[in-house]
């Protein structure tokens, strides 16, 4: 059977939707609108880009899976040192630069996704608060590895990689990341995760392979991880393993909860929004991590499910309700 | 390794376990009665070494011991973390175990931060609390800090133990994790009992604070956040609930980070880490702790 | 019904568990034939929930062993013995309660029935769109056994009791089984729905060529529909036989009208 018709438009429409808002950002940065903050500006777009591969990623264990992982910045910080040192070694070999990018970015997000493997198949054994502070260990390990070892640069700045990663490709490279993600999860992948979510013990009774999904997922999402820490390593050029640590992590998960879990869309907003806002008020940016956990707390008062809670935001659906077309009930499936 | 090094570093990892067994000693408190790792109790320890910080000083002025600067640091962690679960942690008791985690995640984070607000990123340092000596034994130096640390530990952990299990408000404490809505049934009050917890959690929290101040006078706002998930590593070993397990995790965490730390310096956090996967995963019950299983 | 000639479905041989010191189970024995229906009674306590646990792999035996078709299952994990072809529903409704109740069927259908793998999703290929609605497809046609067509898009939680324990046999249904285990799949049901449920159970033995073990507390449905009856008491099996037999047999009277003495 071929791809609905419906749908064949729907991927269409989202595609040039997606475009449109590239050329916006690209009229925007072209033509100096910002005058001579238009780097600084780019660069917090930047960020944002790299902020929502990692907290789309997350939200694969936390919405997904129903887990909380408090150790995502252990897979960044593998993805962001494991592409650097592939950048490096390849640097100087007339390689291309989106070339030697993607490259290196692929192969920070497979380390990444190894190292969620073997750290997925004991970790996800737990559940609930035990994971929690077991991905905290895993992660807090991680660091204490990349300040030993010499390459990274054994617990000092690493810095001099490659300046590959700017806005425009890290636009495009996060679109993709979030598409692959949507695609998981609305896929047999994404539906049997969900049910372990639901209950664990029912899942094994319906034939699923519990652990095997479970480590499945937390590899998928410490890939992106990987591939946001790809991305953050060349664009910013020069990291420390503390930039890594806990307090990141819960930076991350801070963001996925915000947004809600169970909401790419949530995500995706959530982390443009959060990553780039106490940056574009500079003066307030000590007060960040303050605002956020008061925010955290108001959430988890008043709309524990998130600001987005699982709502997906759909063009195709915007532009049928703009139409005038009868507005349709909200469906789980696609 | 010679004898003497083996017995000094002996003493200073009874020294640090001691430290992390007070800590540890509250966590395990709560975590037993409520159920919720509160990654905000090693924030009270921050808050109290602050205190401290700025009360010691009054205590001297006004010809009184430092240590008398505790009382106060009791006083303001108990107040806290009433405020704390009040505030926080009440209204979200109801949706489960893991919005209570990060809400006490978002707690953690908001006192850190709250306090680099208010004192600054830069770590102040405490007057001298105790004046003991430090004897001198064939070669090793044996502080009296440590044996009062330990001390202190027992005699908490023996009052506490007297009081869950011989006070009628702690017998009530005992029957809140085992079945909350039996317990109300029972004429308890669930929520009183669980702030007197925090209560009583914070209060050891200040205590603790003094014994880390005495060994180490200096405050920064993120000391908590990895010393409250050491604590926790202590009490997970020990086996989390367990009073005296928190006081054994303890000293075990202090004695092996000792002694990791002399053949390999940079890794000794690491192992730490490691024994808490090791201890979830192979025991979870922890050292002195029963297993339970979930019913189907 | 059963055939002796050929092997039984299932087979237990001195199946038993220990807790600690206490014997939940003890030397627990059985054999299920082709579309046969047997009721596992017995009062509160008495294992019957345990014996189920056992033989889906949620607890490991301490003692005897259990074969599908032959095939020892012993020490297998709940996904490979469903796999094998035992599925199972739950006494106190076990359902994905947050997704749509086609998806709770799709999900127990998908391991067997789909094999797209992530790259398929990820760039929906035809093969994704062609399992994607032969599986909705399938899913339908279960809903529609158990008398759920049309609720398909509504949340499993938003079902009537009634409907959530009718649920939880299409999700087992689609595991496609060959022994299909029920526990007490009428507890909280009015007359009506139990009549519906009975037809419903009857329609899935004759249609699907499946055999069942029912868990009923309730002794006059179990009269009803089983073919044969197996009472526990404490763990060990007090008596085995026809719905007749049972009813006349004192060790049973004794035990229920014991227990409900008290």
């Amino acid at each position: 059977m071929k791809m609905p018709k419906k749908m064949k438009l729907s991927y269409l429409l989202n595609f040039l939707g997606l475009v449109l808002l590239f050329s916006i950002f690209v009229l925007m940065f072209e033509s100096k609108i910002f005058g001579t903050s238009t780097t600084y500006i780019k660069g917090i777009f930047t960020t944002a880009c790299y902020t929502i591969i990692m907290v789309t990623s997350l939200n694969l264990v936390v919405g997904c899976m129903g887990e909380f992982s408090l150790g995502h910045a252990g897979f960044v910080s593998v993805g962001a040192y494991f592409s650097a040192i592939t950048s490096n070694a390849l640097a100087g070999r007339g390689i291309p630069d989106l070339l030697l990018l993607i490259i290196a970015l692929i192969a920070g997000g497979l380390a990444a996704g190894l190292t969620g493997i073997l750290v997925g198949i004991p970790a996800l054994r737990l559940r609930g608060d035990y994971l929690a502070i077991v991905t905290v260990a895993f992660a807090e390990i991680i660091r204490v590895a990349f300040c030993n070892f010499e390459i990274t640069g054994g617990g000092k700045t690493m810095s001099g990689i490659a300046k590959l990663a700017d806005f425009y490709w890290a636009f495009w490279i996060m679109v993709i990341c979030v598409t692959v993600m949507f695609m998981y999860v609305r896929s047999r992948y994404g539906r049997t995760v969900k049910s372990i979510r639901e209950d664990y013990i029912a899942a094994a009774a319906s034939g699923i392979n519990v652990t095997y999904y479970k480590v499945l997922t937390f590899a998928v999402a410490a890939f992106f991880a990987g591939v946001g820490g790809g991305l953050y390593a060349h664009y910013m050029t020069a990291m420390i393993p503390t930039n890594f640590n806990f307090n990141y992590s819960a930076e991350l998960l801070s963001e996925v909860i915000i947004g809600g879990t169970g909401s790419l869309t949530g995500s995706v907003i959530g982390a443009a929004f959060l990553s780039s806002l106490p940056e574009l008020m500079r003066q307030f940016s000590t007060y960040r991590m303050l605002a956020y956990s008061i925010v955290l707390v108001l959430v988890m008062i008043f709309r524990p499910g998130g600001i987005f809670g699982t709502w997906e935001f759909s063009l195709t659906r915007l532009l049928e309700r703009v139409a005038g077309k009868a507005p349709k009930a909200q469906k789980g499936g696609e | 390794m010679t004898v003497s090094l083996f017995v000094q570093s002996l003493i200073n990892g009874l020294n640090q376990g001691a430290i992390y067994a007070l800590i540890a000693l509250g966590y395990t408190m709560v975590y037993g009665i409520i159920r919720m790792i509160n990654f905000a109790h090693g924030d009270f320890i921050m808050i109290g070494s602050y205190t401290l910080f700025y009360t010691i000083p009054l205590m001297v002025n006004i010809g009184m011991p430092a240590w008398m600067a505790v009382i106060l640091a009791v006083i303001v962690c108990t107040i806290v973390g009433i405020l704390v679960e009040t505030i926080a942690y009440k209204p979200v008791r109801k949706a489960g175990p893991m919005s209570a985690l990060i809400t006490a995640l978002a707690m953690s984070i908001f006192l850190e931060n709250l306090a680099m607000a208010l004192f600054g990123a830069k770590p102040h340092n405490v007057q001298k609390i105790f004046s003991l000596p430090t004897i001198n034994v064939a070669g090793v130096a044996l502080p009296m800090n440590v044996l009062l640390t330990i001390v202190i530990g027992l005699a908490i952990m023996l009052l506490m133990q007297i009081f869950i299990k011989k006070t009628k408000i702690g017998k009530a404490m005992r029957a809140v994790p085992q079945d909350r809505d039996a317990a109300i049934l029972a004429g308890i009050n669930v929520d009183k009992i669980i702030t007197l917890t925090f209560a009583i959690g914070s209060g050891l929290a200040a205590i603790a604070a003094l014994m880390y101040c005495a060994k180490y006078p200096r405050v920064t706002n993120d000391m908590g956040s990895m010393m409250g998930i050491k604590a926790f590593i202590a009490a997970v070993l020990g086996g989390i609930g367990v009073i005296p397990g928190a006081m054994l995790g303890g000293i075990l965490v202090g004695l092996i980070e000792i002694f990791v730390k002399l053949y390999a310096p940079g890794w000794y956090e690491a192992i730490t880490y490691s024994i808490l996967i090791v201890i979830l995963l192979v025991k979870p019950s922890g050292i002195l702790g029963k297993n339970v299983g979930e019913k189907v | 019904m059963s055939n002796e000639k050929t092997t039984p479905v299932l087979k237990a041989q001195h199946l038993g568990i220990q807790f600690g010191g206490l014997k939940a189970v003890d030397d627990f024995n059985m054999e299920i034939g082709q579309s046969e229906l047997v009721g596992l009674i017995g009062p509160n306590g008495a294992g019957k929930t345990t014996v189920f646990n056992l033989i889906t792999g949620v607890y490991k035996p301490t003692e005897g062993s259990f074969y599908l078709n032959g095939e020892k299952m012993n020490g297998k994990k709940t996904h490979q013995i469903v796999e094998a072809g035992i599925a199972r529903t739950f006494q106190n409704i076990r359902l994905f309660k947050k997704m749509t109740v086609i998806d709770n069927v799709k999900v127990a259908m998908q391991e067997k029935k789909s094999t797209y793998r992530m790259a398929d999703a990820v760039f929906r290929t035809k093969k994704y769109w062609a399992e994607e609605a032969e599986l909705t497809k399938r899913a339908k046609e279960l809903l529609e056994v158990v008398h759920l067509s049309g609720k398909e898009d509504l949340l499993a939680a938003n079902l009537p009791y009634g409907q959530q324990r009718r649920l939880e046999i299409a999700r087992a249904l689609a595991t496609d089984m060959k022994l299909l285990l029920l526990d007490e799949p009428a507890a909280g049901m009015n007359p009506t729905e139990t009549e519906e449920l009975l037809e419903i159970i009857n329609y899935i033995r004759d249609e699907f060529k499946v055999s069942v073990l029912l868990i009923e507390h309730d002794m006059s449905l179990v009269m009803k529909i089983c073919q044969r009856i197996q009472v526990l008491d404490f763990g060990t099996t007090i008596a085995a036989g026809t719905p007749e037999e049972i009813a006349n047999n004192p060790k049973v009277i004794e035990a229920y009208l014991g227990k409900e003495d008290e």
